[in-house]
Formats: C-alpha cells, structure tokens, sequence
C-alpha cells in the first residue's frame, strides 16, 4: 500500500475506533457495550493490516470477534439491566478513574513516542519464525503458562462470585443444601 | 425461495380443512413479521380476532391476504375485521388450489400487494402511524414481561432469572388457538401452563378439527358404512399433518416430506379420488417401517415426556397419547361396524413422544386399510353414540346438544406439565407430541 | 488483487447464491425455477424498508449487511484457479475463519435487535453454538495448512497435486464438515433460526431489502464454505483433463448438494447436547488433529 492509501485507511479507522470505545461506556445497554467493543477492536484490527502488519491483523479481527461474543455473553447472562431499559451508567467513581485514564493514556503515549523502536526488516523466511517457536515454547513457556492459567482462574472465579446473586445481586438464597457445601469447600 | 406465509390458526388446522399450503407453493413463516402472505379463514373465532389483527399490523408493508375456504366457524368476518386495520385487498378462494408454478401464483398477488401499498402510502397515512404505535406497544410488552425477575437456582444449577412470557394464540410454536403461559430460565422451561383459547360460537361445529367425526354422529344409521370411511379417513389427514408438523418441529425435512406424501394423497382421497388410497397407504407403511427402527427418531425422541399408565389413568388421558402407554381406550373396539372389518387398536407401552409418533403413523396405516375395507365392505351398520376422533373419543352430550372430548383438558395440563424442566427444543418437541388441539367445546 | 477483484467476488457471489437457491430446491424435490428465484429477490428488494420501533433498532439494521460482508469475505479467501481468486494473502486460510467468526455476531445483532423473546433466544443459541464450533473450525485450518507450509490457501491447493488432503488427514474432514454447516447456518445446525421451534428465531423477523440480504447472505455462506472444503480437503482446482476451474466449481457443487442433502436427512439436535459434544469431544480431537497433521507434515510432506 502506498503512503497515501495508508494514511486514508489510518486516520478514520483510528477516530471510529475511539469513537466506538468512548460509546462502549455512554451506553447502558450491555449488548450494545459489547457490540461497540467488538467494533471498536475489529476497527484496531483493520489498522494493523493498513499498516502492512497482515498476521496481526487477521488474528486481531479473528480473535476479537470471538472474546467480545463470549463478553456479550456474560455480561449479558450476570449483569443487570442487559437491555438498557433502565438507563443504568456504566461509569463509576467518575473522577478518580478519569484521572488515572488520562494518566495511562499520557505514560503509553510517551513511552510508544520515546522508546528507539528497531528499524531494520526482518528476513520473512523460516528463520525468524523457527526462533520465535523456539522462544515460545522453551524460555518464555513459563510466563505463557502463568498468564494463561491465572486468566482462567479469574474467569472461574468471577463467574464463581458472580454466579452467588444473580444478575441484580441479590444474597444469596440462606438454608439451601447446594450453598452450604459450596461454602464449606 | 417462494412467498412465505404465516397461516391463522395453523397449517396442521389447513390441512385438516383440505388445504396443504406448502404443496400449495408457499412456505411457512415463523412470524408474521418476515411472511409475505397471511392465511386466515373467513370468519375468525372471538380469540382470534385480536391476534389476528395484531399479525396483520406487523406484517411488511407490502403484505398479501388469503382467504381460504374453511369449515363453518361462527365468528368476526375477517375482511370487516382487516378491512377497518388495514385496508386489506382480499383474494377468495373457493377451493383448493394447486399451482405448479409458484410464479403463476406469485404474480397474481402481487398486484393485489401493490395496490394496497400505494393505497396505503397516499391516502391512509394515519392508520399506518397507528401501526406503528401499536407494534412499539407490543414490544414495550414483550420487554417488561423479559425484566420480571425472580431468582431461585435451576436444574442446570446456574441462578439466572426467569423470563416470563406468553405465547399464543397465535405462534408458529405452537398449534393456533393453543395459548402457552411460559417461564424460561435460560432455554430451559421451568413452568409451562397451556389452555385452548378457541371456542366456535356455532354449536354445530364445535370443533372444527373434527369434522367428519361430528358430522358421522349426527348422521343417520343408513349412511352407516360412510361413518367409518369418513371418520377413518379423517384420521388419516390429521395424523398425517400433525406428522408433517413434527417433520417441521424436528427440523427434519425428509420426515416432513414423507408425511406430505401420505397427506396429499389422502387429501385426494377425501376429494373422491378413492385410489389415492392405496398409494397414500404404501406411503405410509414405507414410512412407518424407515421410522420404526430409525435410530435418529429414538435419539431425538425416545425417552422424552413420558406419560406412563398411572397418569393416564389418573388423569383419564384418551386417544393416541392414552394408546401409546399401553391403555387401550379406542371407542372403536366396542363398535360392531369396526368389528365387522376386524379392527384391534395400535398400541406401544413406553409412552414417550417417540411411542406416540409410532401410535400415530401405525394408526394412519390402520386407518387407511379401515377405510379401503369399508369401501369394499359396503355393508351398513348402526351409528354409535361415541366415535373415536383423531385425539380421542367423541361423544354427543344430550343435555348441551354440543359435542363432549373427553381427555382434551387433560391432555393440554399433561403437556405443559411434561414440558416443564425440558430444554426449549425438548419442550416444543414434547408439546407437539401431544397433537394439542387449539379449540374447546363450548359450554 | 486488482482493481476488478471486489467485482469479481461480486459476481462469484450472485451466481454461486443463485445455483444454491437452483440446488436447494431439487435437492427438496421441486423443480428448478430460476425465474422465480430472481423475481422474488426483485419484489424483496422493491418493498419499502420496514422502520420498526425497537429500542435497538440499529442493531437489527446492521445485523443483515455484516452477515453479508462476513459472507463475501470469506468467499474472497477462496481461489477458484491459479490465476484466479479473491484475496490472495499468505494468511487467507486465517482471514477464512476471521471472516466465518463475524457471523455469530451478526445472528445475534438479529435476535436482539428483533426484540422477541424467541429470537434474543435464537441469537444466544447460535453463540452458545459458535462458540463451541470456532475451535476445530480454527484447528482443523491450521492441521490441513502444515503439510503446505503456508496458510495461503493457493499454497494449500498446490500442495495436494498428488494426495488430497482428505486422503491425509480424514478425521480434520470429519471436524470440518460439521463446524461448516453449522456457520453456514444450515440444519440440522439451524438452532439461530428454527422456525417451527423458534417462530423464525433470530432471522425470521425480516422483510424486504433486510430479508433479501439475509437470503443472499445464507447462500453465500454455503458456497463460501462449499469451496473452502473443496480447497482444504479435495485438492481445489486438481483434476485430470478438464480445465481448473471447472473442476474447481464442479467440486464446490458437489460438495454443496452434499451438504443441502444431509442438512434435509437428520432432526436438529438439542442445544445442550450439541454443545457437550463439541466440547468434550471435537475440541480434544481437533487438538489430536493438529498432532496427526504434524506427524503427517513431517513424514511425508518434507
């Protein structure tokens, strides 16, 4: 792709990017949250092929699509007001969590601004990618492994709690069979 | 890709009233909203005509009515009825079509279609916007029945809340006239109440799914051997369109052709055609032998809503669904026109849906033998006070002078009981398993 | 990839949509009417659009366009010929999959967006599906690229000149034919949108230019994934005597009247059990898929 061609893909793919993931917290649908999300990183998906970077790209778009459909499952399934009939706001502790965006936002910023990127190419023959199968799964299979596995946990475990109350938090049903043992494990 | 249409009260109903509206090339929609074509009656029983109406106005703008002849229902004229909401060009058809050519038929109505589109857009905006209103009411129901909300553990053992709504009388889902007040927790129905909505304020006809048999009790002793053709016959057809409506349910096309066949050729038998007997019989004992040892029927079915002989008993269950658990009530043994042909009941003993299937399809082979034996037979025999009907006994009620069904309360509180703790696939498939009719007898 | 390539998959498209819509009726026992076909798309796209007042109304608008373009996507990815085909990027067989991944969202838009309870039913259904089936569906891809060396699918059809790599690899084929049919919304995988069991389900609520879309899009899927099982599995455009890209189309036909066939011939499966078999067992053999492809790649194809 030429400079030009790029830069017309670029630019309105990275505003209607952003502009999907602010919506992702105006609305108070949880299916619509969900969709722009989707939307959202699809579009990020979109900019890395623009920027010649195919692998990503296509990985990006297949993946995304897959992770946000299992979000809009949950979030639908445990969270309350899935329809946005009662105008629930999606932001909390407004203030606070501005700031610390807006600080991450700055430190990601510079960081992808100052650091000596390498700018030669890398050979696209077999070479490159037997190492980074080397890497993959020889030094790095710890911290792979690791990520992994506490993802998992956190996605039991936050079903686990989350699956107590229901979709409106309510407490949990007390006297029943099904919960004490749960507790006792 | 043919026209599809959403047919009042239902297909199966069509059937039964000598029209096969697939054969007749149009497809069946799910809801009025995607149908191009809605199917109704003349005269609308007093639960219809609010469905019907309210069908009416989602349909797409460029909507087409068929009014089909059917049996004597005592009730609103659906043109005056449409005519007021809609302003709906209506086609009569006196009987039965069959169009090779679904473009023939396609092309015919669009006409009709279009004028009532621009009839609509120039002169008559008003009612549209009334329309539309009426359909965000209606979703602005279906949402607040979504958001009521309980909360107790499942049998899958995930706390979700329960979804309550209510089906009917009108849904491709469900056998028109029959309305179903559902809790879904998740796709698993918790609790499913079922009534039949649809009274004929005619007592003649009271339920107009059981015509022949009706007419062959009010008959005289002389006609007596046409009593059994009739009534056998009947059965034949509404077994056979339940069966299509099965094939349908399942989502299994070659079951649904194969009970197609067997109806549109008992179809044309009931039209005079008496040798469309035998072929509708080789139909149906071809697809009674593929069925009986199918392995994909007893996956899908076997197992699945059992009503054992202890229900049966204790809730006095008649017709198929009595048959299939080993109960042989059949108001034909004790008939000495039935007898006379050497008659013994189908029966089955596990009392699943997939015995009522096999009850079924073995009775439409009975039924057709009954009824080319009769012809044959042409000896006269006295008319019974109760005759078996394709659900069950009928009788005459002296008192009412209407026409009593006995089982058929029971058998709609059966299958929203059965349904209950089932997968909504498994609910649906068992709720049809029990051919539910959609009307009750008056009074 | 040339300026007339969108044109060209346009073109594949509306004549593969029409020889489904031709099959799908002979394979039902009508007879073929094409004229029928196309005057009933041209009456569908002459209805006004219909505006219903839903609260989530554009997501019912945008579901039939994005099952359209998933559609089209990965038909793109498909090569009819050596010289030939849509997308040619080295990852197509990826882009395949990334492309087949966009339609669960569409259905669900569709349900939701419907706003009856039987279609968000319908919409949650086909996730719950999809799901399941976006695993081996991505697996097998990757087990049936190794021999090759190459997700480009060009690579994966050269590299089947002499063994089809249904002959290789026959339980990827198993895997594949399943997880296909289900995302190209065929019975007895058609949970989204049963219509006796679901009263149209997700799809079943549009009319017009929305269900025209919707129509297209169906039979897009089919031929998309047609000619893809045709590229992985039976040496693509490979074949004695005849021209390539006949054999190519022959085989998609094929394979397609195969598919339309056995979606008529077996009842749709309860949810629950669908989806407890894909998990338990067609996600652990895809996994068993992508070690027999290794072993194979190494012994036989270096």
């Amino acid at each position: 792709m030429s400079d030009l061609a790029t830069a017309l893909v670029f630019w309105p793919a990275a505003v209607l990017m952003l502009l999907t993931g602010v919506y992702v917290f105006r609305t108070s649908s949880m299916a619509r949250a969900g969709l722009l999300l989707l939307a959202s990183l699809g579009i990020e998906g979109l900019i890395f092929l623009a920027l010649a970077s195919e692998f990503l790209g296509v990985l990006q778009v297949l993946m995304m699509s897959g992770e946000m459909v299992i979000m809009v499952f949950f979030m639908v399934m445990f969270m309350a007001d899935p329809g946005g009939l009662m105008g629930m706001d999606m932001t909390h502790d407004k203030r606070r969590s501005a700031g610390v965006a807006v600080l991450i936002a700055v430190l990601l910023a510079a960081v992808a601004v100052l650091t000596d990127w390498p700018a030669a190419m890398v050979e696209g023959d077999g070479r490159s990618i037997e190492q980074i199968g080397f890497e993959v799964m020889g030094r790095s299979m710890f911290s792979f492994l690791f990520a992994g596995v506490t993802i998992l946990f956190a996605m039991v475990g936050g079903i686990m709690l989350a699956q107590q109350g229901g979709r409106l938090g309510l407490p949990a049903p007390a006297g029943e069979p099904r919960d004490e043992t749960e507790r006792e494990r | 890709m043919v026209l599809s249409a959403f047919v009042v009260p239902d297909e199966t109903s069509w059937a039964v009233w000598g029209h096969d509206i697939a054969a007749d090339g149009l497809a069946i929609a799910g809801s009025p909203e995607g149908a191009d074509v809605l199917v109704v009656p003349g005269h609308l029983p007093d639960g219809l005509s609010e469905a019907v109406k309210s069908a009416w106005a989602s349909m797409p703008r460029r909507r087409r009515l068929i009014v089909l002849a059917g049996p004597l229902i005592e009730g609103a004229d659906v043109r005056t009825l449409l005519d007021g909401n809609g302003h709906a060009r209506v086609s009569q058809e006196g009987h039965r079509h069959q169009h090779d050519d679904p473009v023939a038929d396609e092309h015919g109505h669009d006409a009709h279609g279009h004028d009532e589109h621009e009839h609509e857009q120039h002169e008559h905006g008003h009612d549209e916007h009334e329309h539309g209103q009426h359909a965000q009411e209606q979703d602005a129901h279906d949402h607040h029945a979504m958001m009521e909300v309980t909360g107790e553990p499942s049998a899958d053992g995930l706390v979700m809340e329960d979804l309550e709504f209510e089906l009917g009388p009108l849904s491709a889902v469900l056998p028109g006239g029959v309305m179903a007040t559902l809790t879904l927790d998740g796709d698993v129905v918790e609790s499913c109440g079922l009534r039949a909505t649809l009274v004929s304020a005619d007592l003649r006809v009271p339920d107009p799914l059981a015509c022949a048999a009706w007419s062959a009790i009010q008959r005289d002793t002389e006609a007596s051997m046409g009593r059994v053709f009739d009534v056998e016959l009947e059965r034949a057809v509404s077994h056979a369109a339940w069966l299509t409506r099965l094939g349908r349910v399942l989502g299994w096309a070659e079951l649904a052709d194969g009970a197609r066949r067997i109806l549109g050729h008992a179809l044309s038998a009931r039209e005079g055609h008496h040798e469309a007997l035998r072929e509708s019989l080789r139909a149906a004992e071809r697809l009674h032998g593929r069925l009986e040892c199918s392995r994909r029927l007893r996956f899908r079915l076997r197992g699945r809503a059992v009503v054992d002989r202890g229900t049966v008993e204790a809730y006095g269950l008649t017709g198929p669904a009595a048959r299939a658990a080993g109960v042989a009530f059949d108001a034909r043994v004790d008939d000495p026109a039935y007898g006379a042909l050497g008659f013994a009941p189908a029966l089955r003993a596990a009392g699943d849906a997939e015995a009522r299937t096999l009850v079924r399809l073995e009775e439409i082979a009975v039924s057709l033998g009954l009824a080319l034996r009769g012809l044959d037979h042409g000896a006269d025999a006295p008319a019974a006070p109760a005759i078996e009907g394709p659900r069950g006994p009928l009788r005459h009620n002296a008192v009412s002078g209407g026409l009593e069904a006995s089982g058929a309360a029971a058998l709609l509180r059966v299958a929203g009981e059965r349904a209950a703790g089932l997968e909504w696939s498994d609910a649906i498939a068992a709720i049809t398993s029990f051919d539910l009719s959609g009307w009750r007898v008056a009074g | 990839m040339s300026n007339w390539t969108p044109l060209a998959v346009l073109a594949v498209a509306l004549a593969g949509a029409l020889a489904v819509a031709l099959l799908e009726q002979l394979v039902g026992g009508l007879r073929p009417a094409p004229i029928a076909i196309l005057r009933r798309a041209a009456a569908l796209l002459d209805e006004p659009l219909s505006a219903p007042h839903r609260p989530d109304a554009w997501l019912y608008h945008l579901a039939p366009p994005l099952l359209l373009a998933a559609a089209m996507l990965a038909l793109a990815t498909v090569p009819w010929a050596p010289g030939f085909r849509g997308i040619d990027l080295s990852t197509g067989a990826i882009l395949f999959s990334a492309a087949l991944a966009y339609v669960s969202p569409a259905v669900f838009m569709a349900g939701w967006g419907s706003g009856a309870p039987l279609a968000v039913l319908g919409g949650f259904r086909f996730l719950a599906l999809m799901l399941a089936y976006a695993m081996p569906l991505a697996m097998v891809v990757t087990a049936v690229a190794a021999p090759a060396a190459s997700l480009r699918p060009t690579a994966i059809v050269e590299a089947q000149d002499s063994v089809p790599m249904l002959v290789s690899q026959p339980l990827a084929f198993v895997l594949f034919v399943p997880a296909a049919m289900a995302v190209a919304l065929l019975p007895p995988f058609d949970l989204a949108h049963a219509s006796a069991e679901l009263g149209g389900g997700a799809l079943g609520h549009y009319s017009g230019v929305h269900a025209a879309l919707v129509g297209l899009a169906q039979r897009v899927l089919v031929v998309a994934v047609a000619g893809m099982t045709v590229t992985l599995f039976l040496a693509g455009w490979h074949g004695p005597l005849l021209p390539p890209a006949v054999w190519m189309v022959g085989k998609t036909v094929a394979v397609a009247t195969l598919l339309l066939w056995g979606a008529r011939r077996v009842p749709r499966p309860p949810l629950d059990w669908l989806v407890a078999w894909t998990w338990k067992l067609a996600i652990p053999a895809a996994l068993g898929v992508i070690v027999w492809g290794g072993l194979v790649t190494l012994l036989f194809y270096r």
